[in-house]
């Protein structure tokens, strides 16, 4: 793990990008627990992000820090809940696209031949097939969907794109004489890609993690923005899709608060992926010209 | 001989590889939309019971009539093969659903000028600021120029276009009312070639096309920068330098020369997705564009419009790539020592 500490020392973006990621994660996860009970009082089971539970419209306020909504939320809760579930979708269909990828792009990049020719003719037929409204419909025919059902539905879609980059990264790999090395020493196929290939490619598989992250986020926000998310939750795109009629009553609060929270957070794992990328390219640290 | 044999070979295999490949996403598609339950016919008819408690008893004939026109009543592999019978010899796409009894092909030309002239416009205006503005941070890239350009191009490029869309209409169009927010023209105006129609035309254009320009630039800006950065290393450029040749040629005939070539075909297969439209960018501006199309059939469940869209989509994708790969060749001898 030198590498990521190098990450750190090196580049400012990184450092900045972890700090704020971290803190969207934290805020998301121990918020809710927090200011729940606050909000609740003695009222033990009242949900801040369900609609109808207090009056509408309010301003800000002591018991409501952010005001409330036209349908009864409470705003500060409301956010906090729908960031966690963003994050959630985002970033479970992140880690399930880069895993499937990552399978795919070794076994591709690593054996080559008819299974590099097959798996990579599937990644390209997958990529060319326009996401959204098959989405859209898979999405509006899956009854009660949870957000861990409406992330694998994204990560279906979405791993090519990981499987692509790990496999170019793997044929320009396992040519190196260390790899020839394990080969001849008798070491198995599958030991060489978990011992000598994959600590190699952390790096990569990393960058193909914040990337897949970002988009499944981003395609939930496009599909929460016709009314489609997940059924009994809230989330940063369902709030922007709440929002809609709100301009008129001048709340510009409401408006406003959940869009930027979204690209705080696209910024975040923007500057983690510049930073590493920075790192990885040395070409782009040290160069001659002014 | 032997050189253009194997550019041949490369060709045929070319070809080959796009042929197969529309056919399997163009079959990944069908089955996947025909093996989820309901049809738009029904979904109309439960729609309507339900609306106006109508009795659909006496309707199911009727029913079954719109089903047959639709060719609902053949099996699924049957409507697979006589799909692309239809679209392959008689360029036929059946009628839509959304806006029947029109032919869905009928449809798509409509509204593909709409579509292309709002994107192909936005791409380029994107890739050409983006490319000069990406040159210009990449390579001033210690001043603060170039920190403020590749900041904003951080936070913009990974931004959904219709997040900056919403935010445009709400400032530009709601409070400030300075521009249209829906529609393409004004219906005050004829439609034609004469100069009211031109200019409402355009005015609708702004905030659509200035909400992906202001997205797509930052992408162009941060690759068209980390190309340049690379380039400044060369010793090419080092020597050229050395020899005293003005500032303003070392950036354009040495730097951006350079970065031209990868730029070009990133745009050429930005160029090919044209085709999928922005759907929800046409959407929120009721756009009449392909986007807005696909919207409302998906909406409808309407089959032969959604594969519709869906095809044209992929054949231009694969087309553009295709026009790519036999073009690259040409111009990049690189490329034409590994082909032939």
């Amino acid at each position: 793990m030198t590498w990521l500490r190098n990450c750190w020392n090196t580049s400012l973006r990184f450092r900045m990008g972890v700090i704020l990621l971290i803190a969207f994660i934290v805020l998301a996860a121990i918020g809710p627990l927090i200011y729940g009970p606050l909000l609740r009082g003695e009222q033990f089971d009242i949900n801040p992000a369900a609609p109808g539970n207090f009056k509408r419209w309010q301003t800000f306020s002591a018991t409501h820090p952010l005001g409330t909504d036209g349908d009864g939320r409470d705003l500060l809760g409301a956010y906090l809940l729908g960031m966690a579930t963003s994050l959630r979708i985002g970033l479970l269909s992140g880690f399930v696209a880069t895993l499937i990828g990552t399978m795919v792009g070794f076994a591709a990049g690593y054996f080559g031949g008819p299974t590099d020719t097959g798996l990579t003719m599937l990644a390209n037929i997958l990529l060319i097939i326009p996401a959204y409204p098959i989405l859209v419909v898979l999405v509006l025919y899956t009854p009660r969907i949870t957000p861990e059902m409406m992330a694998l539905i994204l990560a279906a879609f979405s791993w090519p794109f990981a499987a692509r980059t790990i496999r170019a990264q793997v044929l320009g790999l396992k040519e190196r004489p260390y790899v020839d090395l394990a080969r001849i020493s008798g070491v198995s196929s599958l030991g060489i890609i978990v011992t000598e290939l994959v600590p190699n490619l952390l790096p990569y598989l990393l960058v193909s993690l914040a990337f897949s992250t970002l988009g499944a986020m981003a395609a939930e926000v496009g599909l929460a923005l016709i009314g489609l998310g997940p059924s009994n939750g809230i989330s940063l795109g369902l709030l922007i899709f709440f929002s809609r009629g709100v301009f008129s009553l001048g709340r510009y609060d409401v408006l406003l608060i959940p869009p930027l929270i979204l690209i705080a957070i696209f910024t975040a794992i923007t500057l983690i992926n510049l930073g590493m990328e920075e790192y990885l390219n040395p070409r782009l640290q040290n160069v001659t010209g002014r | 001989m032997q050189k253009y044999k194997r550019f041949l070979f490369y060709v045929l295999r070319k070809v080959a590889t796009y042929l197969f490949t529309i056919w399997a996403a163009f079959t990944i598609t069908f089955f996947l939309f025909r093996s989820l339950p309901g049809d738009p016919v029904s979904a109309w008819a439960g729609a309507l019971q339900q609306r106006y408690a109508v009795n659909m008893a006496g309707g199911s004939e009727m029913v079954e009539a719109y089903r047959k026109q639709f060719g609902l009543d053949k099996s699924i592999s049957e409507q697979y093969f006589s799909w692309m019978y239809n679209a392959i010899v008689h360029q036929k796409l059946g009628p839509s659903f959304v806006n029947f009894p029109r032919p869905v092909e009928e449809l798509l030309a409509e509204r593909i000028p709409w579509t292309v002239g709002l994107l192909s416009v936005s791409i380029l205006l994107a890739w050409v600021i983006g490319l000069l503005l990406g040159a210009l941070a990449g390579w001033l890239r210690n001043s603060w120029i170039s920190s403020l350009l590749t900041n904003y191009a951080v936070v913009i490029s990974q931004v959904p276009p219709y997040l900056v869309a919403v935010m445009l209409v709400l400032w530009l169009g709601y409070s400030w009312r300075i521009l249209p927010t829906q529609g393409a023209w004004d219906a005050q105006y004829t439609k034609g070639f004469n100069l009211p129609f031109i200019l409402s035309v355009l005015k609708h254009a702004i905030l659509p096309s200035v909400s992906i320009i202001l997205v797509s630039v930052a992408g162009w800006i941060l690759s068209t920068r980390s190309l340049i950065v690379n380039i400044l290393g060369e010793d090419y450029l080092i020597y050229a330098e050395a020899k005293g040749l003005p500032t303003s040629q070392l950036l354009l005939r040495y730097g951006l020369r350079n970065a031209l070539l990868p730029q070009t075909t990133g745009l050429a297969l930005s160029l090919g997705f044209i085709m999928s439209g922005q759907l929800l960018i046409e959407t929120l501006f009721l756009y009449p564009g392909l986007g807005e199309l696909l919207a409302r059939a998906i909406g409808a469940f309407d089959f032969n419009t959604i594969m519709g869209c869906v095809m044209l989509s992929i054949v231009t994708v694969m087309t553009a790539s295709l026009i790519i790969d036999l073009l690259l060749p040409l111009i990049d001898p690189r490329v034409r020592a590994v082909v032939s």
